[in-house]
């Protein structure tokens, strides 16, 4: 599986950033809430995918409070695009 | 829920993998299926853009200095609906979809910029012969083509959120506006 991508194997990973190839953004409590992990297992998860360039997060505001917004890289848009056709090709090889 | 933290230098079974890829397209497709549109969202911009096309018609057949006050009047409450349900739709839903934004509220989809295109050269047509209340019907019909077409590409959005979740780019954006601004500007002092 030349393209499968080990950052991206922790399921919350790969669900994270499918969900931001969905939308141009979304706020940081909005994935948390959406993927049901803590804040903490998600800042990790954001920092580990921000390390390698695959997604980007800046600070801003929201109904007048501070937030962070996330957002995919187009280095992440393609990695994530690699690794899920490798998942496809290793599933499709045993079918 | 997903907290699974660990990564591994060995490739996944292909249960594993099959179930993360499911994990993850349904989570995708859950984020975008769960997305709200704000009350009154298409009747607001609809309205808007009646407005709008009713306004410049009025103002390019006037052929007089309040006729680009008018014009601009106009073409400033679309853009101020325009960026109120935005930020409504981002506070809605803690997320910003540049497609949204740009085919759905500014009328880059291709019915609504082909509906709004018609209807604003018939208005101003129709204010040219003095015909108000045929403007009033253009403006109208514009009004609801625009809203009838950002319902379409919001349709097309869920049916695959991560194809159509980009939008135009800034650049092309902004050569539009540009355009649109130097044709109307045109149109009242020209002729």
């Amino acid at each position: 599986m030349d393209d499968w991508d080990s950052t991206l194997q922790p399921p919350a990973r790969l669900a994270l950033m499918t969900m931001l190839t969905t939308v141009s953004r979304a706020e940081f409590v909005t994935v948390r809430d959406r993927l049901q992990v803590s804040d903490s297992v998600l800042s990790k998860h954001v920092s580990a995918l921000a390390a390698v360039g695959y997604v980007k997060s800046h600070k801003g505001t929201h109904a007048g409070r501070r937030t962070t917004w996330l957002s995919l890289t187009s280095k992440g848009r393609s990695a994530l695009s690699s690794h899920v056709s490798a998942l496809r090709a290793l599933i499709a090889d045993v079918q | 829920m997903l907290s699974n933290m660990e990564t591994s230098s060995t490739s996944p079974t292909p249960d594993e993998a099959a179930t993360a890829l499911r994990q993850a397209e349904s989570a995708g497709s859950a984020l975008a299926g769960g997305l709200l549109l704000p009350a009154h969202f298409y009747s607001s911009i609809g309205t808007a853009t009646a407005v709008q096309i009713g306004t410049a018609a009025a103002g390019i057949a006037s052929q007089k200095a309040w006729g680009i006050g008018v014009a601009i009047a106009g073409v400033l409450v679309q853009f101020c609906v325009g960026g109120i349900q935005i930020a409504r739709f981002r506070s809605l839903n803690g997320v910003r979809v540049r497609g949204f934004e740009s085919r759905v509220v500014f009328g880059t989809a291709n019915t609504a910029s082909t509906v709004y295109g018609l209807a604003f050269g018939g208005a101003v047509w129709a204010a040219f012969i003095d015909a108000w209340w045929l403007v009033a019907v253009f403006a109208v019909l514009g009004g609801v083509g625009y809203a009838v077409g950002g319902q379409r590409w919001w349709r097309v959005y869920q049916r695959d959120p991560a194809g159509n979740s980009r939008g135009d780019s800034a650049v092309l954006f902004a050569v539009l506006l540009c355009a649109a601004v130097a044709g109307m500007l045109a149109l009242l002092i020209g002729s």
